[in-house]
């Protein structure tokens, strides 16, 4: 039976994270540390234009006067941002045309990383491979990209962030920045100064993108932080769904990662986003572990405009993350949608903030926290409305789950409201794993660790179910094996 | 002068002369100095300025004590003048009263340590039997107030406090431990202009099976906060805290509540209802936070308000906090405006348009009341919002 097969095989791969390894490949390396020279190197490595380089300065003098936050319901040792690699790519191999030229080391990669075979097959060509664009972040470097004709062929675009810098200046300045500001908190600040590369995606007015994008993270080097930089515009009246999964191998040494994502959406715009991520959360003890310190944030800035984000966190050893949504435009609308799960030593302090700045704009946000072994989860959101942003709506519903009696679930909703015609309605409950579901499971002959993986399936459903197709088998499969170990 | 005090604002630094000379005047004036008064850069008080609304430094006291309404006549009534402390009338067997100059602060948060500071001596209130006869602790403008009060097992108390200064700063501490058994049950009244500061404090400490109950009304002032800290120490420990408010003008009021589950078995009961107008804004900060040790607790927590007009502004944060599974913990929270679906009901009814919100508000913030077992005071805090909500809907 497949079923039960596949039950060994995740109770054998317990011990060890599943994407525990290192791909040994050549890279280059700037010097360990932080300071101008750096920064100079990063930008000239990547043969950008000098208002980059001098937006990258702007962004470093500012965090040099910036304070690491500490608000958030999580501990780490202090980071020495001078003991960090800023800068690694793998060796440039001059264009890279087809699959052939790609390092067969980095093949061999994707194969571990468990890329979904299809993937693999579109990234082999394959013909009538299903339609998934994947550009694959390698470490720093985006080292290839599918699809780009025919993704040409509607008007999208579609590279990485340091080719549109080149190809798509003027579209790069227009929004660049606009979202989250250089200023915009400290990690985000460090994002902008250093950031490594990224995904551009732009749909021009009144398109569809044929398929889903798809962008595969993955943290390679030891001791390199990751900065990623992605912009997402949806034109007047384009659509456009994004996918974004995360793997990173085994290491002892705490990495720090500190992306920034930008979502623009114009009139009629919607831009659905979606993200797995399972970094490597630390061994059992609690060493190691990714430190996940990501700003994302969206602008509804047209009328009608809708942006919704879709996460399931399982991974990393610290998360600080709020996929955030200003509501600019008249009649826009937001949504988040999300599942936390932790275990062994994890924190995650998520959520999300939902500003209301235009009139009859309207959010949604469920979040599914789950905590088990020794973790802290905490949900942290925001929702204002602005004097202005009449016939403003938001309901929240929040849930936490607690598996065992050493773990933690928080919830920290901030609620501002600046007019009397905005409705916003919170609801959070705390409880536990019903022992009357668990027995009812059990005596129908389910093993435990079964029985909890349905029963949080069906916790996490409403969440499960705004995930593209793609994206739910996989996520189903995650929350299961997240949760191993956590009872008996 | 150091450099530190060099930066303080006027109202610090004029706060600083006002400590007398003991020792929590000291330790309140060492603390001013190293930390400044709390503003919207410390987390917990990101709504409430204090150092904003002292700025110009501390405002001249004003206003009256209050009358005691009719049903509290037989009451004893604690007095705190600028004077000085007194009482008046009877006080039953099983009540001791003292005053005490230093008495230790523990663990209390920055508007603990000032109302500390203030206060030249503490009032130790000691319940050693059961008592029949409620206490009134009458405060008159600009006087601190600062009480410990000791519950002990089986006994119970009701206690009425009210904060009635229309001007000036007024700062009142109480810690309040309720032995095994004992109940505590305390109705609060705080009514202020634009120009009043009032800072109100109650470290509360629960044994088992004892029992907190605290019911408020609030109509805010240039800043007013309400801060409790309640531990359900022992086992089977339960509080209830509820609280309503009705703001207009520019008023501010603010409701900062925290409950700490320690031992299993505890229970909250937590219900915010108020009504916002003109320019006024409110605050509801609520945290429950259950320990490892503290199983089978179950908390309750809500806060819904009203606003009833542009320019308005209601923060809220219903925060939770939770180590242990074995709990049942809830909170919700709703912001809206009335419903118009209900007004348009009652004008189609014949009621005018301003009696139908009156009625509307009314019935929403009175539910609050419903758990006053006191029936004069119960009549007298809905006496009390009948007649702000003739006056703003007139």
């Amino acid at each position: 039976m497949p079923a039960v097969k596949e039950t060994i095989e995740t109770v054998e791969s317990l011990a060890e994270y599943e994407h525990g390894f290192i791909t040994d490949i050549e890279m280059e390396m700037a010097p360990k540390g932080l300071n101008t020279d750096i920064v100079r190197y990063i930008s000239a490595k990547k043969g950008e234009p000098d208002w980059m380089l001098e937006w990258r300065l702007a962004a470093y003098q500012r965090w040099l006067t910036m304070q690491e936050p500490s608000w958030a319901m999580v501990n780490y040792p202090t980071i020495d941002f001078q003991d960090s690699y800023y800068y690694a790519a793998p060796k440039a191999k001059v264009e890279l045309n087809s699959l052939d030229d790609l390092d067969p080391e980095i093949l061999e990669t994707y194969k571990k990383l468990g890329i979904p075979l299809r993937e693999q097959e579109v990234l082999a060509g394959v013909k009538g491979a299903p339609r998934i664009a994947v550009d694959a972040v390698f470490d720093s470097v985006s080292v290839a990209t599918t699809f780009r004709e025919e993704l040409a062929k509607s008007g999208v675009i579609f590279c990485s962030m340091s080719e549109s810098i080149k190809e798509y200046p003027d579209l790069v300045r227009q929004y660049l920045g606009t979202v989250v500001p250089v200023s915009d908190n400290f990690y985000a600040t460090l994002n902008s100064a250093v950031f490594s590369d990224g995904t551009f995606v732009y749909i021009p007015p009144g398109v569809r993108c044929p398929m889903e994008l798809s962008t595969y993270f993955r943290i390679n080097a030891a001791d390199t932080g990751q900065f990623e930089r992605t912009l997402i515009i949806a034109d007047k009246g384009a659509y456009v769904s994004y996918l974004e999964g995360c793997t990173a191998p085994m290491r002892d040494e705490n990495q720090l990662h500190a992306a920034v994502v930008e979502l623009v959406a114009l009139d009629d715009a919607e831009i659905k986003y979606s993200t797995v991520q399972n970094w490597y959360p630390g061994d059992k003890n609690g060493v190691g572990g990714i430190y996940n310190f990501v700003t994302k944030r969206a602008d509804c800035r047209g009328v009608r405009s809708k942006v919704s984000w879709t996460q399931v966190e399982t991974g990393s050893a610290v998360t600080w993350k709020y996929p955030s949504c200003i509501l600019r435009g008249d009649e826009s609308q937001g949504a988040f949608y999300s599942i936390a799960i932790t275990n062994g030593h994890q924190q995650a302090d998520t959520g999300t903030k939902m500003i209301h700045l235009g009139k009859n704009t309207r959010s949604r946000i469920v979040s599914k926290g789950i905590s088990a072994g020794k973790s802290n989860n905490t949900y942290r959101g925001l929702v204002s409305a602005h004097a202005k942003a009449k016939g403003a709506r938001n309901f929240t519903q929040c849930d936490s789950l607690l598996i065992g009696d050493q773990c933690g679930a928080h919830t920290v909703p901030y609620v501002e409201a600046k007019t009397p015609y905005a409705t916003f309605e919170h609801e959070a409950t705390t409880t536990r794993l019903s022992e009357d579901q668990l027995f009812y499971c059990r005596q129908r002959g389910l093993p435990t660790e079964d029985a909890v993986a349905l029963l949080v399936n069906g916790f996490v459903r409403e969440v499960l179910q705004e995930l593209p197709m793609e994206f739910a088998v996989e996520a189903q499969k995650l929350v299961a094996i997240s949760l191993e170990g956590s009872v008996g | 002068m150091s450099l530190a005090e060099l930066t303080l604002s006027p109202g610090e630094a004029a706060l600083l002369n006002v400590f007398p000379p003991t020792e929590a005047g000291d330790a309140a004036r060492v603390h001013l100095r190293a930390a400044g008064l709390p503003n919207r850069r410390v987390e917990a008080f990101k709504w409430t300025d204090l150092r904003a609304a002292l700025a110009e430094g501390i405002p001249q006291a004003d206003g009256s004590a209050g009358l005691i309404p009719e049903c509290l006549k037989d009451a004893l009534v604690l007095d705190f003048a600028p004077e000085g402390f007194g009482l008046e009338g009877d006080k039953d067997q099983g009540l001791i009263i003292e005053t005490e100059d230093s008495l230790e602060l523990e663990g209390a948060g920055p508007l603990a340590m000032i109302a500390a500071g203030f206060a030249p001596r503490a009032v130790v209130l000691r319940v050693t039997q059961r008592q029949s006869r409620p206490i009134v602790l009458r405060r008159h403008p600009g006087a601190p107030m600062r009480i410990r009060l000791e519950l002990e097992a089986g006994t119970q108390l009701t206690l009425i406090d009210t904060a009635l200064a229309t001007a000036g700063l007024s700062t009142g501490l109480m810690e309040i431990e309720i032995g095994a058994g004992a109940e505590l049950v305390r109705y609060s009244l705080q009514n202020g202009d634009a120009r009043a500061i009032d800072l109100a404090n109650a470290e509360v400490s629960v044994a088992s099976e004892g029992r907190y109950q605290a019911i408020s009304l609030m109509f805010g002032g240039k800043l007013a906060r309400a801060e409790t800290h309640v531990t359900l120490a022992g086992e089977g420990a339960s509080c209830l805290i509820q609280g309503a408010y009705l703001l207009s003008g520019t008023t501010h009021a603010d409701m900062t509540t925290k409950v700490m589950h320690t031992s299993p078995n505890g229970q909250t009961r937590e219900l915010f209802k108020g009504a916002v107008q003109d320019r006024a804004r409110s605050v509801f900060q609520g945290k429950i936070l259950v320990e490892r040790a503290a199983q089978k607790t179950d908390a309750r927590q809500n806060h819904h308000a009203l606003m009833l007009s542009e320019g308005a502004e209601i923060d809220a944060k219903p925060e939770l906090e939770i180590y242990a599974d074995d709990v049942q913990c809830a909170h919700g929270n709703t912001i809206g405006a009335l419903d118009d679906q209900a007004l348009f009901y009652m004008r189609q009814r014949g009621i005018p348009e301003a009696q139908a919100k009156s009625l509307l508000v009314e019935a929403f913030v009175t539910e609050v009341f419903d758990a006053i077992e006191l029936e004069g005071v119960r009549n007298w805090f809905s006496s009390m919002a009948r007649a702000w909500l003739e006056v703003s809907s007139s």
